[in-house]
């Protein structure tokens, strides 16, 4: 019922976005709008869906919608920035080489320190590569799309994905797991 | 690695691939853990305990009004 919208997924909706926009304001506009647009769109609301998974469609779609909107005007791809991971015969340089992490990789983590350090090596990411990995690992988008919503070639996304996983591998590495 | 995850690679690139990481360790051990916290990454809102303040579930409710 919408009356208890706010009450029972408030803060769920709210910990979900802010997980992938990482932008308190832009998370709050986005669980609002969510609201506002289920709001409006209610008598649509049929059942056949269960009202929490017909609300989690809208906020999703609002989650992408943010992205779309922000990647406007940021898209420049420069082959430059990866001199730091690979030498100048695409050999991996001794500093920023994977080290063996000692954990098994195998196994799902529930622990918390590894999700803290996500979410902050995540932020520590260019806006467009974290705006690929959300929608690629966390909203499961396949790669069509995301060039799709981003306009971007596809060619474009692989550099950006990639990038993305070097980047949070070694903050991860370094902080989660200090390694040096 | 990222095309091979989507199912994207051609046959040829397939086996370009293959050859690749059986000869470079660093590029196995990298494929292994992006894999690991790129498959980790879905569940980071079940370990975020944000919550939305209350002026702003107060706010929300005042919209959701006729």
């Amino acid at each position: 019922m919408p009356d208890n919208w706010v009450t029972n997924y408030a803060d769920a909706f709210y910990a979900y976005c802010i997980s992938r926009v990482s932008d308190v304001q832009a998370a709050e506009d986005i669980v609002q709008n969510t609201f506002l647009s289920a709001w409006k769109a209610r008598a649509s609301y049929n059942g056949t869906a269960s009202e929490k998974n017909w609300l989690y469609a809208i906020l999703k779609n609002k989650i992408i919608d943010h992205f779309r909107k922000q990647a406007y005007s940021i898209i420049s791809v420069s082959a430059k920035e990866e001199d730091m991971y690979f030498d100048n015969v695409e050999h991996w340089t001794a500093e920023t080489a994977p080290k063996d992490w000692r954990v098994n990789t195998e196994q799902p983590v529930e622990i918390k320190e590894f999700y803290n350090f996500l979410d902050k090596c995540k932020h520590k990411l260019k806006e467009i590569q974290q705006s690929v990995f959300v929608m690629k690992y966390m909203e499961e988008l396949d790669s069509e799309e995301i060039c799709k919503v981003l306009d971007i070639t596809p060619s474009n996304y692989w550099v950006l994905i990639h990038r993305a996983k070097l980047h949070l591998r070694k903050c991860l590495e370094k902080n989660w797991l200090n390694i040096n | 690695m990222s095309k091979k995850e989507e199912g994207k690679l051609t046959p040829v690139e397939k086996i370009q691939l293959k050859l690749h990481l059986s000869i470079c360790d660093f590029c196995t051990r990298f494929e292994k853990q992006t894999k690991f916290f790129s498959k980790n990454s879905i569940h980071l809102h079940d370990h975020k305990h944000a919550k939305l303040s209350d002026q702003k579930k107060e706010e929300i409710k005042s919209l959701l009004k006729d």
